[in-house]
């Protein structure tokens, strides 16, 4: 039998302590661990105003706050507004995974980075393109930049929209045709066959990892933009967020090396206007330079910035935990003489954040913790109805005792 | 003679089907070790285990080539019991109360001496009690990766019968470079290093933290490398 718990009993809308990183950035609330956020904001600040591109490692331990990070700060409008004009005119964020399957990581990371992108959105920055230089001007700026006459052509097609006359596609009109636009998908992702191509008017396809990372560069650039480097409000800011690089441990050589080397091509390609951020779990500071193995010279001589998840201290903790209960308050407790960090008494917040150590006080232990105090109080009755009763120092000893010691120890 | 060592299927896995210096690791070892095991771990094991050794595995395959390094002994079970029948280890027993970190103490354990779970490695195990005790060979490297094995009963035996070393892949690569480091570069180290780590993590159950341990082995091990090569370099 399950009990659905009242968190209105607390004074909560809901339970506040998640176990998993929201799925949305709307979702997503940051909650204190001030410093940290500053970080990320000075990073972003320093993006919108400035072009130079930044390669970013973020490591810490699982549960630290990462994933939570990109998803927080995969909001344009989140980003937009933290520096002042003149800034970048706009921001693209972009969230993925290290691959899953080696064996094509680099064939996936393209597929991912596109489809995080969207077609719709890259035959609009192909388009803008277009109308900003002219149609042969656009063409000749793709094929330098894919340094390939068929790759740039293929491009630059995704923003001429095609008419059909007489059976034939032609490239002149400007009313969509979903079929062409099937059929250019198909070439990006590497599936159409020879009488395609001859309909694209391509000489071939995207063959290697060297080519897909041409590609990307090229279509990145467009969502760039291509005015002088320094008109900084006439570029969009590329976030690249790539979760979860500690799974480089699952590549063989042979996998590793046209995948990390794709992505320092990548970075090179695009000199400005990305922002490149990887997330690495590895809790341990003093493992850092083993995380630096794992990443391997290729990547490691692009890192430009480094943002570490430290394990909060008590004081911390503390306001993190005071922090999300406040952002998730259906009344405020204060204004009925209970503490703010209602339910617990203030010295049970306290109990209950020092006991756990110092390397299990992350994040996700923090909500672990939390969310299973409250629940057991719930649950036991100890807190009958809003406001009348309270998690007590005794409370959290016991509870410790009997959970702590299983869950978080 | 060469020295003798003793391998685990796992290692013969991790090892299988790479290369260094234009040689496959397999027949590096074979070259420089007598490379034995014990009966059950050929063919409960090895023998399971052809497929995911490739070339290597089709080689220990053809005309039965690997039952040749099956160490010859009667009575590999009356060691497992003699060895693990009345059997203490190392183990947490607890947390402490205040500072939360495991207490460790040596105490006796049962072990289910049916169950095929490292059945091979504690027979393993009696093969480099047989083969020093016997007096052939002084001295055997044990080399197997799989590291809760090691803990489990590997290391607790090693700690109390002086029998040689434990390696890990990584050891017995290590060992290439320092001995013909004419022939190789570090990078090349870390390369293998990199691929032998790529097949044993595919092997086990990756939680976050056994994943931060092996990341934590190959930056060991590739400092390792460094640290050979710079003190090697120096010598005449």
């Amino acid at each position: 039998m399950t009990t659905v718990l009242d968190w209105n009993r607390v004074y909560l809308k809901y339970n506040p302590f998640a176990d998993t990183p929201p799925r949305q950035p709307e979702e997503a609330v940051w909650a204190g661990l001030p410093r940290l956020k500053e970080q990320f904001e000075t990073l972003f600040v320093q993006a919108l105003a400035t072009p130079a591109t930044q390669v970013v490692l973020n490591w810490g331990a699982w549960g630290s706050g990462k994933t939570h990070a990109a998803v927080y700060f995969g909001l344009t409008e989140r980003l937009l507004p933290l520096a002042q004009a003149p800034r970048a005119r706009d921001v693209c964020p972009v969230y993925i995974r290290t691959p899953k399957e080696p064996a094509r990581a680099d064939e996936i990371l393209y597929r991912d980075i596109i489809e995080a992108l969207r077609f719709s959105n890259l035959r609009k920055f192909v388009r803008n393109l277009i109308a900003e230089y002219g149609q042969e001007k656009a063409l000749r700026l793709l094929q330098e930049r894919t340094s390939s006459e068929p790759l740039g052509k293929a491009v630059w097609l995704l923003g001429v929209e095609p008419q059909k006359r007489g059976g034939q596609l032609a490239l002149l009109g400007e009313e969509p045709v979903q079929e062409w636009h099937y059929l250019l998908e198909s070439y990006f992702f590497s599936t159409c066959n020879k009488r395609d191509l001859k309909e694209l008017g391509l000489s071939r396809g995207i063959d290697s990892a060297q080519d897909r990372f041409r590609v990307l560069g090229a279509l990145l650039q467009c969502a760039i933009g291509f005015a002088p480097v320094e008109d900084i409000n006439r570029h969009t800011r590329i976030i690249l967020w790539i979760d979860e690089l500690e799974d480089l441990i699952y590549f063989q050589s042979r996998q590793y090396r046209p995948f990390t080397q794709g992505l320092r091509d990548l970075i090179d390609r695009l000199p400005n206007y990305l922002t490149l951020l990887m997330n690495f779990t590895l809790a341990a500071p003093e493992a850092f330079e083993d995380a630096m193995v794992v990443i391997g010279d290729a990547l490691k001589s692009r890192i430009t910035h480094r943002i570490y998840f430290q394990p909060p201290t008590p004081e911390e903790a503390y306001e993190y935990v005071a922090d999300l209960l406040r952002q998730y308050r259906s009344e405020d407790p204060v204004s009925k003489g209970l503490p703010a960090t209602y339910p617990f008494t203030e010295d049970a917040l306290q109990a209950l954040i020092e006991a756990m150590p110092p390397l299990n006080r992350t994040p996700r232990d923090l909500n672990k913790g939390c969310s299973q105090a409250i629940s057991q109080a719930l649950l036991m009755g100890v807190i009958t109805a809003p406001g009348e009763g309270m998690i007590t120092p005794e409370f959290v000893a016991e509870f410790v005792k009997t959970q702590l010691d299983l869950d978080l120890g | 003679m060469k020295p003798l060592c003793v391998v685990d299927t796992c290692s013969l896995i991790y090892l299988s089907e790479i290369e260094l210096a234009k040689r496959s690791l397999h027949r590096w070892l074979f070259d420089e070790f007598e490379v034995v095991y014990s009966q059950l771990v050929w063919e409960n094991e090895i023998q399971a285990h052809f497929d995911q050794m490739g070339s290597d595995g089709a080689r220990l395959r053809q005309r039965n080539a690997g039952a040749q390094r099956v160490w010859e002994m009667a009575s590999a079970n009356q060691y497992e019991q003699a060895l693990f029948n009345s059997f203490s280890r190392i183990e947490q027993v607890g947390q402490c109360d205040k500072c939360r970190q495991p207490i460790w103490r040596e105490r006796e354990v049962k072990i289910d001496l049916a169950s095929d779970r490292d059945k091979g490695e504690r027979h393993n195990c009696g093969v480099a009690l047989d083969a020093v005790r016997g007096g052939k060979h002084r001295q055997v490297i044990f080399l197997t990766d799989d590291h809760n094995a090691i803990r489990q009963y590997v290391q607790p035996i090693f700690e109390t019968f002086p029998l040689g070393c434990v390696w890990s892949s990584y050891d017995f690569v290590l060992y290439l470079f320092m001995r013909h480091r004419t022939r190789m570069i570090p990078d090349e180290i870390k390369v293998v290093f990199r691929d032998i780590t790529a097949k044993a993590v595919k092997e086990s159950d990756m939680k976050p933290k056994t994943k931060e341990i092996w990341t934590q082995r190959v930056g060991a091990y590739s400092r390792k490398v460094e640290r050979v090569n710079q003190v090697i370099s120096r010598l005449p």
